[in-house]
């Protein structure tokens, strides 16, 4: 009566809640999960072997297309590492730092609206998606009035910004600053208390704090479970350091925990957009740029530059020969590859339904890992 | 910073407080003003660095192929040959640009093409504020020189109005050019 | 954004089927050549032997588009924001967004299709009830964009039949209702015929 029937069902390729093109090979038992085992691959575009074929400025606008909703963070750490290995990083101005602070905050933003918008679709929740897509066009049309483009923004150049604020820049991030804090409250008061939203996330997915270092999970994953781990703190980069925000962190470590955690984030984020206005102020306008040689030729080595995207820990490894203008090799470190590792040791045990929310809690996106 | 759960409230075990909590919200943003954008009819103008379709101007280029150098994916085609010419009474070498084609289907917007070039104002460019691209072919994609130059400004869609509307009479005139 | 919008009262979204396509403003932005002779030639043959009823049904099939959207990559992100409350796609009756293949018409294919995605996107395509449509979104779809490898695809027509290409990498969300729009049109004036 209590024997365990084994069965194996396909969750994806082309499933509406597996963000993309996963492919989760499932051993239930009824509707249990004895195990879980991602397939990837669906999405394999060669990215790091493009990267060796292609001069250091014209990688910029591949590096939007690995993690397509977040590409302004995807910019900073190329771009980060490259200067890094070219030994320029003192010579940023401080006006072109503040910049990518910018961007890169709001991307943090427009990204954690996107995963909340599409997990709580997932979980049955459709209000939120809509409530999310308003706000995330004003942050698209800050971009678009920034650098023409909305989603893929390609909004960074080895050794400064492409462009000064167009006028009226800083007015507009103002008044979107001043109204995303409401806007957040809105989204907590329709589901933080909704018991429908709590029976689906509250105990589901419990990772501790030592499962979570030892699968290498980066983000909201891990902060969600307690560990005290932001990038931004830790191994400060740009102008992080002058900044005053503090680290969400997570109780239990579970889904409720980790969508509590990206709340928090946003509204931290908000913070430092606040208080880089009046920083970007002070800054002589059109100094963006470092003087560097418009070829870019980096001396022979290697370095490993990471930053803190939504996702996790993004970490870019590039080694150079010193004579040509391209990589001899590109590795990225993607957080959505490594978060999803921990998929299988999360869904054990839980039922079909909560692989859906699993899934939606890690946040990957499929770009990154298959890149 | 720790993050704060919900205080759990005596009432929830017998009144569903919390799902009014959320009717609250949507109740309040049913009288909220609408955000929808008509598009057809009333088109939202991109913003005017948007990376759109591209323009190219014959008179302006140089013929340097730094827009063919700078682009990651190499879908810009020149040919071009060198020509004595006249200019100002003196004999010149000039470059003449033959063939200036852009691959549209294939490209990603990503304006490396316009940074890089060097003439002033730009001889090619990205902002004209065009994203209505779609085709019924994909071999319609595919730009040459004139095509860039000379496409028509006709930035938004519009039904055919009923009362223009040739009849399916005058079309077939059209098309055989008055012959039955 | 400046919020500058162009108001337009006499507009007309649908257009009388049958009518010369070459004359109207519905070819968009770019006129070519090659698509002018190729739209006569529909007209002289299919279009004018189109009864009422026919008109009729395609009307009907134009304004209830159901799309499955195959998002695999960015574009689907540019899809959602077309089927959200700042574009809303369903104004044109295309809001029903289904995941299964059995209950939807249009096929929106975004983003990349490697070769290892491209029995899955047959399979799918095979799986969807007649009339069905396909629009290619984005750069990848349409011709393998950027990533001339051996492991993408160079477009998806080469496993599946496409009617309509948006290029943009990824296009914006008016550009998409730009193509389905047409694709109504192309519905509309009963060119296509499958199955």
């Amino acid at each position: 009566m209590f024997d365990v029937h084994e069965m194996e069902i396909n969750f994806g390729p082309q499933h509406p809640s597996t963000h993309g093109v996963l492919r989760v090979l499932l051993s239930v038992d009824g509707e249990r999960i004895i195990n879980a085992k991602p397939v990837i691959g669906y999405l394999h575009r060669g990215t790091e072997k493009l990267f060796e074929h292609m001069a250091y400025p014209q990688c910029v606008p591949h590096t939007d297309r690995m993690d397509y909703v977040a590409s302004a963070t995807n910019n900073l750490g190329f771009v980060e590492a490259v200067e890094k290995l070219m030994g320029v990083t003192a010579q940023i101005p401080k006006r072109a730092q503040l910049m990518r602070v910018i961007l890169s905050e709001l991307q943090r933003i427009s990204s954690h609206l996107l995963w909340l918008a599409t997990h709580a679709i997932d979980i049955g929740a459709m209000t939120p998606f809509f409530y999310c897509f308003r706000e995330r066009e004003q942050i698209l049309d800050l971009f678009e009035n920034y650098c023409g483009a909305r989603l893929t923004l390609n909004c960074m150049r080895i050794g400064g910004m492409p462009d000064d604020l167009p006028p009226g820049w800083l007015d507009d991030l103002e008044e979107f600053t001043g109204k995303f804090d409401a806007a957040v409250d809105e989204y907590e008061s329709l589901l933080t208390n909704n018991r429908i939203w709590k029976r689906r996330t509250v105990g589901i997915g419990v990772i501790s704090p030592e499962e979570a270092i030892e699968w290498g999970v980066t983000g909201p994953p891990l902060r969600g479970s307690g560990v005290n781990w932001d990038l931004r703190k830790a191994l400060p980069y740009e102008c992080y350091s002058e900044l005053d925000f503090e680290v969400p962190l997570g109780i239990n470590g579970d889904t409720y925990d980790r969508y509590l955690c990206r709340m928090a984030e946003m509204r931290q984020s908000n913070r430092i957009l606040k208080q880089c206005i009046p920083m970007i102020n002070a800054t002589p306008a059109g100094d963006i740029k470092a003087k560097i040689s418009r070829v870019v030729r980096p001396p022979e080595g290697e370095v490993y530059h990471s930053i803190e995207s939504p996702k996790g820990e993004l970490g870019y490894y590039i080694i150079a020969d010193g004579k040509s203008t391209n990589a001899y090799r590109c590795h990225v470190r993607p957080p959505s590859f490594v978060n999803l590792q921990a998929l299988p040791a999360m869904a054990k045990g839980h039922l079909v339904a909560d692989l859906v929310a699993l899934i939606g809690t890690i946040d990957i996106v499929l770009g990154e890992v298959d890149r | 910073m720790r993050v704060e759960h919900p205080k759990p409230r005596w009432t929830d075990r017998f009144l569903l407080l919390d799902l009014f909590e959320g009717l609250k919200t949507t109740f309040y943003e049913l009288f909220q003003p609408k955000v929808t954008v008509r598009y057809p009819e009333e088109r939202l103008e991109p913003a005017d660095r948007f990376r759109g379709m591209f323009k190219f101007s014959y008179d302006r280029c140089i013929a340097c192929k730094l827009c063919a150098q700078a682009c990651p994916i190499d879908i810009i085609y020149i040919d071009v040959h060198d020509e004595q010419r006249e200019v100002d009474g003196k004999m010149k070498k000039l470059k003449v640009l033959d063939r200036y084609d852009i691959d549209v289907k294939r490209c990603m917007f990503c304006a490396l093409c316009e940074e890089a070039c060097p003439t002033k104002p730009k001889s090619i460019w990205l902002t004209t504020k065009t994203y209505e691209l779609a085709s019924y072919d994909r071999n319609d994609l595919y730009f040459n020189m004139q095509e860039l130059e000379y496409w028509d400004e006709r930035p938004r869609y519009t039904g055919l109005p009923e009362e223009n509307a040739p009849t399916q009479l005058e079309g077939q005139k059209m098309l055989t050019g008055g012959h039955e | 954004m400046p919020a500058q919008k162009i108001e337009h009262p006499d507009s007309i979204i649908p257009r009388k089927a049958g009518v010369a396509p070459g004359e109207g403003p519905e070819k968009g932005l770019i006129t070519l050549p090659g698509e002018t002779s190729r739209e006569a030639e529909d007209l002289a043959g299919g279009t004018y032997l189109t009864t009422k009823l026919d008109t009729m049904v395609n009307w009907a099939r134009g304004n209830s588009l159901w799309p499955l959207p195959f998002g695999t990559a960015c574009c689907a992100i540019e899809f959602m924001s077309m089927v959200s409350s700042h574009y809303d796609v369903a104004r044109f009756g295309a809001e029903v967004v289904r995941f299964s293949p059995r209950q939807a018409d249009l096929m929106i294919v975004a983003g990349t299709i490697v070769d290892k995605m491209g029995p899955v996107l047959k399979k799918i395509y095979d799986q969807m009830p007649e009339p069905k449509y396909v629009l290619a979104m984005g750069a990848c779809a349409t011709s393998g964009g950027f990533y001339r490898v051996y492991h993408v695809m160079q477009g998806i027509d080469e496993v599946i039949p496409v009617d309509i290409w948006v290029p943009g990498c990824p296009p914006t969300p008016d550009g998409l209702m730009y193509g389905i729009l047409k694709l109504k049109d192309k519905i509309e004036r009963g060119e296509i015929k499958r199955g």
